[in-house]
């Protein structure tokens, strides 16, 4: 299977090797020459200047062997043993949510969230949410030098991965919600045929097998930043320090060390002059340009293999760009942005019927420590059937939900701290409606006086309203998330009284911990 | 004030005054660009924690390289300028784009 997926990949990735001039920073050289500019630097000067386009000459040097070391078992065997991660809560109808309004932005990898509670449900869960990204698996392949990251016309000619793919993918987001509270529902039943009531009875103890409480898939409708506003450029000056210092170390050390390699190697300053004097020959001449310095660099790698280390500087300093860009695209990503988000959920709450919910997410940044998201959705029983003897229709009930978070900065021993308050409407048009059944009780939920053969109870439709107040409190220097929540309810979904509950969740982002992984 | 680095004739380098203090900034032509690393005769320029549009230092004798690491907010679509500044003259001395984030120059001090 793995073997499948990685085939697919490469297979889905761009091909071959070439055309030198594809490199954006020699196109744009190379375009200045055709165009006769000689100022304010000389593009033949820069051609040759590992100073300046030492990316492009990186490639060239790199891909001089390329061919040969991009095997596929080479890369079956690197995508074994890489393993990126990340994470985030339940949606709001999922029992164990600690939250009432669903977020905008997704997860950017793979996320997980364990939470204890419930807002407008009786039946309490320990819901431990898994949240991925569709960009994850390429970024990944990026961040552990799989495939390189590509910048313009360099995916025509190479094995990249760029930009405008991992941004489309980033916009997809999926989760799955295990309802870890199912394994304590264990059947008892006789293991053979009773004998007298009064004996004693051997039985068989099955768990339940259904673990999975909810699914989902969520889609960027609409994804905008203003990078030129200052309260964008403030914020993100702010985070490139602790989004990009060790790309950014990394790339430094890297690529200056194949400058240093380059420039110091024995021949290069004559290579210089001989091959500046045959690319001014060109003239304007886009094709004899292009060939003098495809010569100059074939000359320049026959001068370099001497250095036994030199190929592998090219790929470490490549390596380190491809970091460095990914780093720089999940830091811009990373930022506030006005987010409209639909997100399709289907929920398989114990002891009662599967609905599916269709939300609407917008999330927007008021100021740099402030956001309003709003929610608005819709849920239906899947099978109205099944249902229908308790009087419910397909469409079960609608919700519209408002949040503001407003971040409070750094607490001496909590960390970063982020104070929510949200409101939260629920019109009741069916009944919430549960299937009795001995041998799988809800957990938490008694029913007593039933008549015998009773399989389906419901409650009164209402409507639901409630408030909510969150702290989520972040450790200083850790990957953790603990929101805790207190909520106010004028009833649930089955008692006609209002309520006080409280919630607390633990998340943990794995995407800081594999990030400090080489 | 006049600028302290020449440019050297058919070559990316650049020479001036040793012990002469130099300042270097950025200016932004699409997006935002700013200095993350910058390294020089063996001492960092930007201190961690931050990320600078303007970088100082002694031009120290020899032959020496400054190395630097921006970055952009249009990713590797941006672009941007380092320039010499000494008020009230400024020289160009190299253009940055998003693609090419890693620069190099060597300053021969005199």
């Amino acid at each position: 299977m793995r073997n499948l997926i990685a085939l697919l990949l490469v297979l889905s990735a761009s091909p071959a090797y070439a055309q030198i001039e594809n490199c954006p920073s020699f196109q744009r050289q190379i375009d200045a020459l055709v165009a006769g500019q000689t100022s304010p630097s000389d593009p033949a000067v820069i051609l040759l200047d590992p100073g300046q386009v030492g990316r492009c000459f990186a490639i060239y040097v790199a891909g001089a062997d390329r061919v040969n070391r991009l095997s596929f078992s080479d890369f079956v065997k690197k995508f074994e043993s890489s393993r990126p991660d990340k994470q985030s809560g339940a949606g709001t109808s999922a029992a164990g949510t600690t939250s009432v309004v669903s977020q905008g932005p997704a997860a950017k990898v793979l996320s997980v969230a364990a939470e204890y509670g419930a807002v407008t449900q009786d039946v309490h869960g320990q819901v431990i949410t898994l949240r991925g990204n569709l960009s994850g698996l390429p970024a990944a392949l990026v961040k552990h030098d799989i495939f390189p990251y590509c910048v313009g016309a360099e995916q025509t000619n190479s094995y990249c991965i760029d930009r405008s793919m991992l941004s489309l993918l980033r916009r997809v987001s999926f989760s799955v919600s295990f309802d870890a509270s199912r394994d304590n529902q264990v059947t008892a039943t006789p293991a053979a045929s009773a004998s007298s009531s009064t004996t004693a009875q051997p039985v068989t103890f099955t768990a339940s097998k259904n673990e999975i409480s909810a699914v989902s898939a969520r889609v960027e409708l609409w994804n905008r930043r203003d990078t030129t506003s200052k309260d964008f450029v403030d914020t993100w000056k702010k985070n490139i320090p602790a989004a990009m210092d060790q790309t950014g170390k990394d790339l430094l050390a890297t690529a200056g060390a194949f400058y240093d390699d380059v420039t110091n190697a024995p021949g290069y300053p004559a290579w210089r002059t001989k091959h500046l004097a045959l690319i001014r020959a060109a003239g304007r001449d886009r094709a004899q340009i292009v060939a003098a310095l495809n010569n100059a660099l074939s000359d320049f790698v026959a001068l370099a293999q001497t250095d036994p280390k030199f190929h592998a500087q090219a790929d470490a300093a490549l390596a380190s760009y491809s970091k460095f860009f990914q780093a720089q695209d999940e830091l811009l990503d990373s930022l506030d942005t006005n987010v409209v988000a639909f997100e399709y959920a289907n929920n398989r709450p114990a002891g009662q019927p599967s609905t599916t919910t269709l939300r609407l997410i917008a999330d927007l940044p008021l100021l740099p420590q402030t956001k309003l998201v709003a929610n608005g959705a819709v849920t239906l029983y899947d099978d109205p059937t099944a249902v229908a003897a308790a009087g419910a229709t397909r469409y079960r009930d609608a919700q519209a939900a408002l949040e503001l978070d407003q971040a409070l900065g750094k607490f001496s021993i909590t960390g970063p701290v982020v104070f929510s308050l949200a409101g939260y409407y629920q019109y009741q048009n069916s009944p919430a409606v549960f299937q009795v059944d001995p041998l799988n009780p809800v957990p938490g939920v008694s029913f007593v006086g039933l008549p015998a053969g009773a399989k389906t109870v419901f409650a009164t439709a209402g409507n639901i309203v409630l408030a909510q107040a969150k702290l989520t409190l972040s450790p200083p220097g850790s990957s953790v998330k603990v929101p805790v929540s207190i909520t106010y309810s004028n009833r649930t979904e089955l008692i006609d009284k209002p309520t006080w509950r409280a919630q607390v969740g633990f998340t943990y982002d794995f995407d800081s911990l594999f990030s400090g992984l080489k | 004030m006049p600028c302290k680095l020449t440019p050297i004739k058919d070559s990316p380098d650049f020479e001036g005054p040793a012990a002469q203090q130099v300042t270097l900034v950025t200016n932004d032509h699409i997006g935002s660009v700013l200095i993350a690393k910058a390294e020089y005769a063996g001492a960092q320029l930007v201190p961690d924690g931050q990320a600078l549009a303007q970088v100082s230092f002694a031009i120290a004798q020899g032959q020496n390289t400054l190395k630097l690491v921006f970055v952009f907010t249009a990713s590797t679509h941006g672009v941007g300028e380092l320039r010499e500044d000494a008020p009230p003259d400024s020289q160009f001395l190299r253009s940055l784009n998003g693609d090419e984030p890693f620069q190099a120059i060597r300053i021969i001090g005199k």
